[in-house]
């Protein structure tokens, strides 16, 4: 009798660890998958409307691609700042200065999968960032903040060209939603290649 | 330099990058992330599955840093002045609150008093809410044994009045109003770790339903939401007005926009502790004294005199305060009045329950109900999921013969259906799913929402469409900041529709709330908690499937109609259960007061004799506070705001009120500090509402580590039952 009980309790964990495990790997392979499809929409050459939608139900459109050299680090950027859209790619936050133009450009990404390397960045370390006109820009990482999550001025507009980009903190904390954010602020720089 | 060189040089930095490096490193740091807790699994195991539901987490340390939050304890805390700033310790504001009940005025002493933690002079800046009808007479300022009257002037001048004394060194206080429910208090001149009291009085009339009285004391306010530029308002609002109509002047820029907000503290931390003490003389017989949002120490002095305080001594001001007491069955009467002297004459508070005919309809008349949700960010976490609630429990309400639809907002207006369906079991199977996916995130623009709601339905059913009622019932914490527009677009487009705003939350904008009921003309329900969320909703439900008491006249037995000024001038319509309640001056006194309406077409009146009036103070106050907003609401309708202003600040004047154009302004004549010295202006930070969740950045975590932890953790477990029952 106790034996019978003992195997249906090693069923029932089973059963429950192999979906969480499904679940956890599924957030990480949509996130791979996802970038790989939305890559090839970048890449291609685009029609009139901009670059065309990454799969035919998509309810955004890729708007930038962000790289950081040092850390062989390539995303490309969607736009929308919603959880529906960060599950596959960095957001770029509705309302901010678009990517490739002047102003303050806000990204967002998840810290277990696209942003993870946000904690490795250092003050001086070179981010680009390249819009829809293919042209690509230099930002110079000038500091790292840990904020509260309702710092709705770091979205302003500064007067300076510079790209802040956001994720959650702390970067292993296992509940997601938690109150604080990491903002890594990098100011644009003269290109080298020009 | 070109745009073809620029080009191939993207390519060669990023995508050689792209293929040979992140997926591994990124495989890498999940590998190394899954390790690193593998030794703690099953502990992890098992204190997760408790937690993972999101209970609050205590504030992670920031990255070292000079003056990092380390040390942060409940009452002082740190935060940062600028983005480059270290952090520092703020200034704290605990608050004593005291009402003195009788019947259904409440007449409150709220003591602020002012902590000052840093080794410099500063002026603390305190956001703060009170109720809706609150009406602030009085200012004291206490400083050790001084103690120091404030006195009533127009804001302008009030305002000087403190700059001056805060230039020349002297101690002084200023109370302004900067929306109907929420004021400032600043206090100039406070020392190095120095205290000062603030103490502030002010009267209010409670809440009435049948059988229960209730009073509401806002303790914290969620933050509002500014929107976009008034341009850009301009716009939205004439596409949205379709062919032929044109824009009334509306939408012009509106000063009312400014507002001037506390800086949040992060959700774990709290701080600004609160005490209440509540002395109850209900008048009546109390069968229970409750509430839904602390928990309390009650002590039954008689059967109609209660004292009770909270049972923790001091609370966070997080949440809302609510305490209400229930009438033994047929003992609460049906009219209560109370009345004073005052400026210019005797003043009475009225309040009448009309009789309660026949409780519902006798034919159930086919409704169309449009529900909206607020979805912005200020809403995420229990707010979301009472709103879900509430919405679901509403939909499977309705009667096959209703239509319906369901509208979302936050930062852009979606709706589920073009125009309202009917009720089939398909279309309510869809909106629930709807409900369902509701995530909250972005901005509260409120203005695109009320007018799709509010649109005129297109003429499909003809002729039988004008029969069935239209209701709109919205669900929001109202974080707004432009209310005085939104209710011009309530009062110029509300047509045959109804408003029924319900709020959400542990601190919503009740001001808001009350206001678009009447310009709405329906009524408003608060859930405070999100097991109220069926009660609530229910009663909701019977209340606005009842019929409602229109063309509600107010009048005078025994004096000529010109004695008196009756506040407001026109009674709101009502809804079952709810009572008549005006402010009256008269130059002589009535015989009677005679209440008149119509109630689903059929004409009824109720009179209440004069006599049983009783004493009270201060009720020319109340009087004066509702002719006030009365007069405040007349701009909606058209009237000159220049006279309406002067009108407000003679009012304020004579009755010696906080107004949106009159402050308490309390001055000390011996300066304390020397003009070498130098002065900062601090805010006070405030607690973010309590069990919510995500501001205005994007919330970017997810749960994958987590749930492959979980994954592991049991399926080890399951091995290790295996083993053991293997071995049985």
């Amino acid at each position: 009798m106790k034996r019978r009980v003992l195997q249906i309790a090693s069923l029932v964990f089973i059963c429950w660890g192999v979906a969480q495990m499904a679940r956890g790997a599924y957030i990480h392979s949509k996130a791979s998958l996802a970038q790989a499809l939305i890559r090839r929409a970048w890449s291609h050459p685009g029609t009139k409307g901009g670059p065309p939608k990454p799969w035919p139900w998509a309810d955004t459109t890729p708007v930038a691609r962000l790289g950081a050299p040092m850390y062989r680090v390539d995303l490309i950027v969607l736009e929308g700042g919603s959880g529906r859209t960060l599950a596959f790619g960095p957001g770029h936050v509705t309302g901010t200065a678009r990517p490739g133009e002047s102003g303050n450009v806000v990204i967002a990404g998840h810290r277990d999968t696209h942003f993870r390397f946000l904690k490795d960045l250092e003050k001086g370390d070179l981010l680009l960032v390249e819009g829809r006109d293919r042209d690509l820009i230099d930002y110079k990482v000038v500091k790292m903040d840990v904020v509260d999550h309702t710092r709705a001025d770091l979205l302003r507009d500064f007067g300076d060209d510079r790209l802040t980009l956001i994720t959650c903190y702390p970067f292993d904390a296992l509940v997601p939603g938690g109150p604080l954010r990491y903002v890594v602020t990098a100011i644009r720089a003269p290109s080298p290649r020009a | 330099m070109t745009y073809g060189r620029r080009h191939y040089l993207t390519q060669q930095i990023l995508v050689r990058l792209a293929y040979a490096g992140p997926r591994s490193s990124e495989t890498r740091e999940f590998l190394k992330a899954s390790l690193r807790f593998v030794v703690g699994m099953i502990l992890v195991f098992f204190g997760l599955v408790a937690t993972a539901s999101g209970a609050p987490q205590t504030p992670p340390t920031p990255p070292s840093e000079a003056g990092s939050p380390k040390d942060a304890t409940t009452g002082e805390f740190w935060y940062r002045r600028g983005t480059d700033a270290a952090f520092e310790t703020a200034p704290v504001v605990e608050t004593r609150v005291r009402f003195d009940i009788t019947g259904v005025i409440a007449r409150a002493t709220v003591t602020q008093r002012f902590k000052n933690p840093l080794n410099v002079w500063i002026e603390g800046v305190y956001v703060f809410p009170l109720p809706e009808q609150a009406a602030v007479d009085h200012l004291r300022m206490r400083a050790g044994d001084r103690v120091i009257e404030g006195q009533i002037r127009e804001k302008e001048k009030a305002r000087q009045e403190f700059e001056r004394a805060a230039a020349e060194g002297k101690r002084t206080t200023l109370v302004e109003q900067q929306r109907a429910n929420l004021f400032t208090s600043r206090v100039a001149n406070l020392g190095p770790l120095e205290e000062l009291e603030v103490e502030i009085e002010y009267q209010q009339t409670l809440e009435l339903e049948e059988g229960r009285v209730r009073l509401r004391f806002p303790l914290a306010m969620t933050p509002r939401y500014v929107p976009a530029i008034d341009s850009s308002l301009v716009q939205l609002a004439s596409l949205k007005s379709g062919s032929g109509v044109v824009v009334p002047a509306l939408y012009q820029p509106n000063c009312d926009n400014t507002l001037v907000q506390p800086p949040f503290l992060p959700t774990g931390i709290k701080t600004n502790p609160v005490s209440i003490e509540v002395n109850l003389n209900a008048g009546f017989e109390v069968a229970s004294l409750t509430s839904d949002t602390h928990a309390l120490e009650v002590e039954p002095r008689s059967a109609h005199e209660f004292a009770a305080r909270l049972r923790d001594e001091v609370a966070p001001a997080d949440r809302d305060f609510e305490i209400s007491w229930k009438a033994l069955p047929g003992v609460m009467p049906q009219s209560s009045i109370a009345t004073g002297k005052g400026p210019d004459g005797t003043y009475a508070l009225i309040t009448l329950f009309p009789p309660s005919g026949g409780a519902v309809w006798s034919v159930r008349i086919p409704r169309e109900v449009t529900f909206v949700i607020d979805t912005s960010g200020s809403m995420a976490g229990a707010s979301m999921e009472q709103a879900k609630k509430a919405v679901v429990l509403a939909i499977q309400r309705l009667d096959a013969s209703d239509s319906f639809n369901l509208i979302e907002f936050n930062s852009v207006t979606s709706s589920l259906f073009p125009h309202p369906v009917p009720a089939s079991p398909d279309n309510l199977k869809r909106a629930v799913a709807f409900a369902e996916s509701l995530a909250a995130e972005g901005g509260t623009e409120m203005l695109e929402a009320l007018l799709a709601a509010l649109a005129s339905p297109p003429p499909a059913h003809g002729e039988e469409d004008s029969a069935s009622v239209r209701q709109v019932i919205f669900l929001t914490d109202g974080a707004v900041s432009n209310e005085d527009q939104l209710f011009s677009v309530i009062k110029a487009k509300l047509g045959r529709a109804r408003l029924f705003p319900v709020g959400i939350g542990s601190a919503p904008n009740r001001h808001f709330m009350t206001k678009a009921a009447e310009f709405g003309r329906g009524t408003f329900t608060f859930i405070s908690d999100v097991n109220a969320v069926e009660k609530q909703m229910t009663e909701l439900y019977t209340k606005i499937e009842s019929p409602v008491l229109s063309d509600i006249q107010v009048s005078f037995d025994g004096i000529a109609a010109e004695k008196a000024e009756v506040w407001p001038r026109r009674a709101p319509d009502l809804y079952l259960g709810e009572p008549v309640v005006v402010g009256a001056r008269f130059d002589e006194t009535p015989s009677a007061i005679r209440v008149t309406g119509r109630r689903d077409g059929q004409p009824f009146e109720t009179v209440a004799p004069f006599e049983q009036a009783q004493s009270g103070r201060g009720i020319n106050v109340l009087w004066a506070r509702r002719k006030i907003q009365s007069l405040l609401d007349g701009v909606h309708e058209g009237a000159d705001p220049e006279a309406v202003r002067a009108q407000v600040v003679s009012l304020g004047l004579t009755h010696h009120l906080v107004t949106k154009h009159t402050s308490l302004v309390a001055v000390d004549l011996t300066p304390v500090r020397s003009a070498e010295e130098p002065m900062e202006s601090l805010m006070v930070p405030v607690n973010s509402p309590y069990g919510s969740a995500a501001g205005p950045l994007p919330q970017s975590a997810t749960p994958a580590t987590l749930l492959l932890l979980q994954g592991l953790a049991a399926t080890l477990a399951a091995w290790a039952l295996y083993v053991a029952g293997r071995r049985l």
